[in-house]
């Protein structure tokens, strides 16, 4: 444990001796998600100062960064090498970490078709509520020996441990890519999606925006040409291809915008649930945004995941939504518990995933 | 089989749920005393064969109220022994639990009970032209339930990844009886990935009762590479620059000379017996790109200087190649009466040097040893040959295997890639992990199951025990400070088992 990691266990061990709660930040780019907590007396721990490269084996495929550090130094230093995050994080307000992207466990673009933040993530260290450390997993692409508690930590929102070092899968960068647009109705984008990736077509990426579907496609030269006649639709120019899925990605087209909340809800990629409502698709159709000031998670019977990604605008902070589905059952019971036994002073970003 | 008085009405409250599925006498429950590890055995209590969710549910309740241990098995295929049984418990036999539920192409996902065997997953939608991606050797046999248990990998995960990246939903049983879903046919799940935790978690947390399973579609061209090397060290380095060249095979093992003459012997499919190591490395996906990936990996190959390249894309030649390697084991297994099968995992820059340095421990053991593995994983597999009618050997081939599990946590690897802890792995457990890091182990154990009737004394040992074996903790990437005590010592359980009869590999 370097000096930076180990003044990070004497807070945690400090606020468990006093029952201060903590907020851990890194680049504070995602505090707009998971539930709004009481921050009344609790304590901001900052992972920031906890950056830069561990180690960085290219031919392994395999990369170790300290929490702090950057998301784009380190899909920079990937780039140099041909390599990338497979799982395209998203990059918000210009500040996200690697121990945010972990901890938040959001995937862009290409998750449906080559894994998310959890599949790419081989171990984890990580200070629990006591300002205990330990090493998980590790560096290693097969290891089953003990519970799988790194892949725990992706999306638990650090409610169940400070994250230190992360280790990565990295997979080699396609060569070339090309984009291709077309005017569809939502159902009719998703029946092209599912069609394509039946038949095998090299899609890297898929969405559908305004009434125009967008489907990547990536690989070698060749492989790239062959699949433009597979495809429907225009190519677009490359740099406003990269542009269009860079502002998917991070939610910055103008048709997440509005003043209503914004909720993201993952469902089968072929289902119809709320298809004729939503804004925008993405992931096969897997992930339906919905901007719409009515919505209620709550009120539906469907199978459906939520997260709401924006408050909206003139709302009573009493009558904010809520913005996960509420968990029921063995399911709840099971998550208090693992809460208890990472955080049994309920001191971690308490409440942020979990309601209290 | 004397029957105390709360014993006796388990029987019975057991019998009422499942009638003649429940096995009692000596001879029947005989047949469940080992899963692959079969020098591990302990005869069950009782065997019960439950229909439906409804009887899991039942006989969970009953065992948690009586304190009776319970331990879940498919197949009977794992190799670390986390199926062995309990003595004093009920052996859960998930077999029956054999029927695929539900195709559905268009979400590409399946719908089957944990007793459907991994293939037969693939075979069922082979004809919507889609699989089931991971594939353990013993796939014709093991079970889906068990895949998620031990987290199975197979040859084609260096692409695919294990189980853990093909499954998107679990129904599973709590040890209370509690019926609960893990996990969505979407992308997103509320609350914490408790899909993640239960991949791997060898029976210890839950029952699974239901698995949705990711399907891909079969890709469109296939090639298979065979490259032969005149030194070990060459192909380890070889398997090394195909991946930081970007190429990212779908499986790509490796023999070393001992398998290949074995192999060859047993099947004769053209091995070149001038090698002292070959790679076989398969490419899958569109045909162009496939084509195009030939092209690289055969620069890479000539400018390694391999000794004989092939290249075989028609599905008769692509077999004959595979054929060697799937028979790698039981052509192993005709050199020496009995061998014993190591599983650990290392970065593959250690490749070179770790294979050197087994060769010198075989040599310090005085046993023979012979290697057939997923290179492009770092997942090995070196197969110990020894005489289990000669006195020492065995105690030797155990010795020789806790100093390869040794060297894999001191290169920065793990004691296991893929066929888990079990009761095998238990001590190797105490090297890799520390004494906070098993406590918190215990503690996601509690959170499952607070009574702790799940598969009691596997795949975590308790801290008196590491106390007892003595071993020193280990931090990854540490040298050992001389002779760790746990090398010393062997690995205590470790058994003779014949593998010869399996074809997992």
């Amino acid at each position: 444990m370097d000096a930076t990691q180990q003044h990070l266990a004497d807070q945690i061990h400090q606020a468990r001796r006093t029952g201060t709660r903590l907020r851990i930040v890194g680049g504070d780019s995602k505090s707009f998600l998971g539930n709004r907590t009481d921050e009344t007396h609790a304590e901001t721990i900052d992972c920031s100062q906890y950056k830069g490269i561990v180690d960085y084996q290219k031919e392994e495929l395999m990369i170790r960064v300290k929490a702090g550090t950057p998301l784009v130094e380190v899909e920079k230093l990937l780039l140099e090498n041909g390599q990338l995050l497979p799982f395209e994080p998203p990059e918000f307000a210009g500040g996200s970490t690697i121990g945010g992207v972990v901890a938040a466990g959001l995937s862009g673009p290409a998750r449906p078709y080559f894994g998310s933040v959890r599949d790419y993530v081989l171990g984890v260290s990580f200070i629990d509520g006591r300002g205990i450390a330990y090493e998980m997993g590790g560096q290693v692409m097969k290891n089953v020996a003990g519970y799988d508690v790194s892949r725990l930590l992706v999306g638990s929102l650090g409610e169940m441990g400070l994250i230190c070092d992360v280790s990565f899968k990295v997979l080699p960068a396609v060569q070339t890519s090309a984009t291709f647009i077309s005017r569809v109705t939502a159902s009719e984008a998703v029946a092209e999606f599912q069609h394509l990736q039946r038949t095998g077509a090299p899609v890297t990426a898929s969405a559908w925006v305004d009434g125009c579907a967008y489907v990547r496609v990536g690989g070698s030269t060749i492989t790239v040409t062959h699949a433009a006649q597979r495809v429907n639709g225009d190519q677009m120019e490359a740099q406003a291809g990269l542009g269009f899925w860079r502002d998917l990605k991070n939610q910055q087209l103008s048709a997440f915008q509005g003043e209503g909340p914004l909720w993201r809800i993952s469902v089968e990629p072929g289902s119809t649930a709320l298809l004729d409502e939503v804004q925008v698709l993405e992931w096969g159709g897997g992930i339906r945004w919905l901007n719409a000031p009515d919505f209620n998670p709550r009120t539906r019977t469907d199978p459906l995941s939520v997260t709401l990604f924006r408050q909206g605008q003139n709302k009573d902070p009493g009558q904010a939504p809520v913005p996960f589905q509420t968990l029921t059952g063995t399911v709840l019971e099971l998550n208090k518990r693992l809460k208890r036994q990472f955080d049994p002073a309920s001191i971690l970003n308490t409440g942020r995933l979990l309601e209290v | 089989m004397a029957l105390g008085a709360k014993q006796a009405g388990l029987l019975q409250a057991l019998q009422e749920i499942c009638g003649k599925r429940v096995i009692a006498d000596e001879a029947g429950r005989r047949v469940y005393e080992a899963d692959g590890l079969t020098a591990k055995r302990q005869v069950p209590w009782i065997v019960v064969l439950p229909d439906t969710v409804v009887e899991v549910q039942q006989i969970m309740r009953l065992c948690h109220e009586a304190g009776i241990p319970v331990v879940a098995r498919g197949a009977g295929t794992g190799l670390s022994g986390g199926a062995m049984p309990h003595s004093e418990g009920v052996l859960l036999s998930l077999a029956r639990f054999n029927r695929i539920l539900e195709v559905d192409p268009d979400n590409l996902i399946a719908r089957v009970e944990p007793g459907v065997t991994n293939l037969a997953i693939s075979e069922s939608v082979k004809d919507l032209g889609l699989f089931y991606a991971p594939d353990p050797s013993s796939q014709i046999a093991c079970t889906i339930g068990g895949n998620v248990a031990e987290n199975s990998g197979g040859v084609h995960c260096l692409k695919y990844g294990l189980t853990v990246h093909n499954v998107k939903k679990l129904k599973v049983i709590s040890p209370t009886g509690e019926l609960y879903e893990v996990g969505s046919a979407g992308f997103d799940s509320p609350g914490l990935d408790l899909l993640a935790l239960l991949h791997g978690s060898e029976g210890m947390l839950g029952i699974v009762v239901e698995v949705t399973v990711q399907l891909i579609p079969l890709p469109s061209s296939i090639a298979v590479v065979l490259a032969a090397f005149s030194s070990v060290g060459q192909a380890a380095e070889t398997v090394n620059t195909i991946i930081s060249q970007g190429i990212l095979p779908a499986g790509l093992e490796m023999m070393d000379k001992l398998a290949i003459e074995a192999a060859e012997a047993f099947v004769n499919v053209g091995y070149p017996l001038d090698a002292e190591a070959i790679l076989i490395c398969e490419l899958d996906g569109v045909e162009q790109e496939v084509e195009v990936q030939i092209q690289k990996l055969k620069i890479i190959l000539e400018a390694q200087k391999a000794i004989q390249i092939r290249v075989a894309t028609d599905l008769e030649e692509r077999q004959q190649l595979w054929l060697g390697r799937k028979a790698a084991f039981p052509a192993v297994g005709r050199l020496a009466p009995d061998y014993y099968c190591m599983d650990g995992t290392i970065p593959r820059s250690a490749l070179g040097s770790v294979l050197a340095e087994i060769t010198a421990l075989s040599d310090t053991y005085g046993l023979k040893v012979a290697n057939v593995f997923h290179a492009g994983d770092g997942n090995l597999h070196p197969l110990i040959l020894y005489d289990a009618n000669k006195a020492g050997d065995i105690e030797t081939a155990e010795l020789f295997g806790a100093a390869i599990l040794n060297l894999c946590i001191r290169v920065g690897g793990t004691i296991t890639g893929e066929h888990g802890v079990g009761v095998e792995k238990i001590d190797q457990m105490c090297v890799q992990f520390s004494e906070d890091e098993l406590t918190l182990f215990h503690g996601v154990k509690s959170a499952f199951d607070a009574q702790g009737i799940l598969n009691p004394g596997k795949a975590v040992p308790t801290l008196s025990r590491c106390a007892e074996f003595g071993a020193m903790h280990v931090h990854t990437g540490q040298e050992f400070t001389g002779e760790n005590a746990s090398e010393d010592r062997g690995l205590v359980g470790l058994n003779a088992k014949k593998f010869a009869d399996l074809d997992r590999f």
